[in-house]
């Protein structure tokens, strides 16, 4: 293998070591348990992008508690009570997201990258579910450590 | 388009996209009053934006009931239809409307209300007469 081949490689690995890699959402979505009564849920997910940002890995704030980490083609959901609620990323710049949830209810909250001045940015987006449902599809529980 | 030159357009781009302004919020002279009833369907599509340029098409066809009034009009949301505005941040938001016309956002989290920049005249069909 020539130098810039193995060059290419290293790139591609390293670009994709850093995208979830557990079962897919398609294949573990039957055996979500149904969103409990009183309860609403919220799913996050960060589209694969090719492996774009794969480095960029910020915390997910729901009102300030950490409930996970936007990992590229990666998805994770919570249920929480009827309110209102803000999500936040631990990125550089602090963009948010405002939301109201009703009981029994399901949002999903897309994780979109988007580059900065030094470094990429997550922006947590509302999204209909619609439009949600074939993007989370194509996504993966984030790997186990 | 030289490496120089590449540069600079990059550089101008990645700051522009880490200022968008902040989505103008007012307070409203009194809580929002829960209300129901009254619901409409959009005749036509219709295109409206904010101070901060962000912009929004409401669906034609889209149901819209009543959630509440405020001073500013009346509130409506949907389930038809998703609506946020953006700025530096992203809020959720309900359409407010006086005389048939969309003059902003109910925020429902802030409980504020953002206007639009311009005052549009809505096409509204009642639901019997959809159906």
């Amino acid at each position: 293998m020539n130098r810039l081949a193995a060059l290419s490689v290293s790139a591609v690995v390293f670009v994709m070591s850093g995208c979830a890699s557990g079962p897919g959402f398609k294949s573990v979505s039957a055996s979500f348990p149904p969103v409990p009564a009183g309860s609403a849920r919220i799913f996050f997910y960060r589209n694969a992008n090719m492996g774009m940002g794969g480095a960029v890995q910020p915390g997910v704030n729901l009102n300030g508690e950490k409930i996970g980490n936007a990992v590229p083609g990666g998805f994770f959901y919570v249920d929480r009570p009827p309110g209102d609620y803000q999500v936040t990323t631990t990125t550089e710049l602090k963009k948010s997201l405002t939301f109201h949830v009703d009981a029994g209810q399901v949002r999903y909250v897309r994780l979109g990258l988007s580059m900065g001045l030094m470094v990429g940015h997550i922006n947590p987006e509302l999204v209909e579910a619609q439009q949600a449902q074939p993007e989370i599809e194509k996504t993966k529980s984030p790997k186990k450590s | 388009m030289d490496l120089k030159l590449t540069s600079i357009v990059l550089l101008i781009i990645s700051v522009l996209s880490g200022c968008a302004l902040p989505v103008h919020q007012m307070d409203l002279s009194a809580p929002l009053a829960p209300a129901s009833g009254r619901p409409f369907v959009l005749a036509e599509d219709v295109h409206c934006s904010i101070s901060t340029g962000y912009q929004r098409t409401l669906r034609a066809g889209t149901h819209w009931d009543l959630f509440g009034t405020i001073d500013r009009g009346e509130v409506y949301r949907s389930q038809d239809q998703l609506l946020t505005v953006e700025g530096f941040n992203v809020h959720e938001a309900y359409l407010v409307i006086k005389n048939e016309s969309l003059v902003g956002f109910y925020l429902p989290v802030e409980k504020k209300f953002t206007p639009v920049s311009k005052v549009t005249r809505l096409q509204l069909t009642s639901h019997e007469e959809v159906q």
